[in-house]
């Protein structure tokens, strides 16, 4: 599992039929910055990830890749690596609160 | 899954037996803003998406053996849709 922000979502029309009905978000991978550990940086790489929850953009997500992806409920006969499993509310590193940002 | 751009296509007559009936396009993954981001894959495509349209991958190997059919295919990366837009 990762941590990632919800930087967008995906529309596709002409797609796998056991793709239909499935929303995409475009997720950034989140990293603990070393420098500066209470916070998150933006890790490498875009993914899109189905939902079943409800995420939005801004919102920070916890998603699973690989073929453990599927085994979130109904996915396994769907062509997809990457699934978010949960919409995280706070993130704490060495006893720093770094999700939501402190002001 | 990964938003990639299709650059090209590749064609491959002495190859795995999994590969024939599908055709295989060059992938180059992209970002949020549409910028190239890493280096291309090969991606078997069933959508028969054009050059320079935007495109689903997904690396599902589980997926893409039931796309062609076949439980010892070495394939790993198939289109899985064409996009219409991202936001």
């Amino acid at each position: 599992m990762q941590l990632a922000r919800v930087i967008g979502t995906v529309v596709a029309t002409k797609k796998e039929e056991a793709m239909q009905g499935r929303k995409l978000l475009l997720l950034r991978p989140l990293l603990v910055d070393e420098a500066d550990p209470p916070r998150l940086r933006d890790g490498a790489g875009t993914v899109v990830a189905t939902d079943s929850l409800g995420a939005g953009p801004g919102e920070t997500v916890l998603y699973c890749q690989g073929s453990s992806a599927r085994q979130a409920a109904g996915l396994q006969t769907v062509p997809v690596d990457a699934v978010v499993v949960g919409i995280v509310d706070t993130v704490e590193v060495s006893r720093h609160r770094i999700h939501p940002a402190q002001p | 899954m990964i938003l990639a751009r299709v650059d090209g296509m590749v064609v491959s007559t002495v190859s795995h037996p999994s590969l024939r009936g599908c055709r295989t396009v060059i992938c180059q993954p992209l970002d949020e803003a549409g910028r190239a981001e890493g280096a291309p894959i090969l991606a078997l495509d069933p959508h028969s998406a054009g050059q320079h349209q935007r495109v689903l991958v997904s690396t599902d190997g589980a997926a893409t053996r039931r796309l062609v059919g076949d439980p010892r295919s070495p394939l790993r990366n198939s289109v899985i849709a064409v996009l219409d837009e991202t936001s």
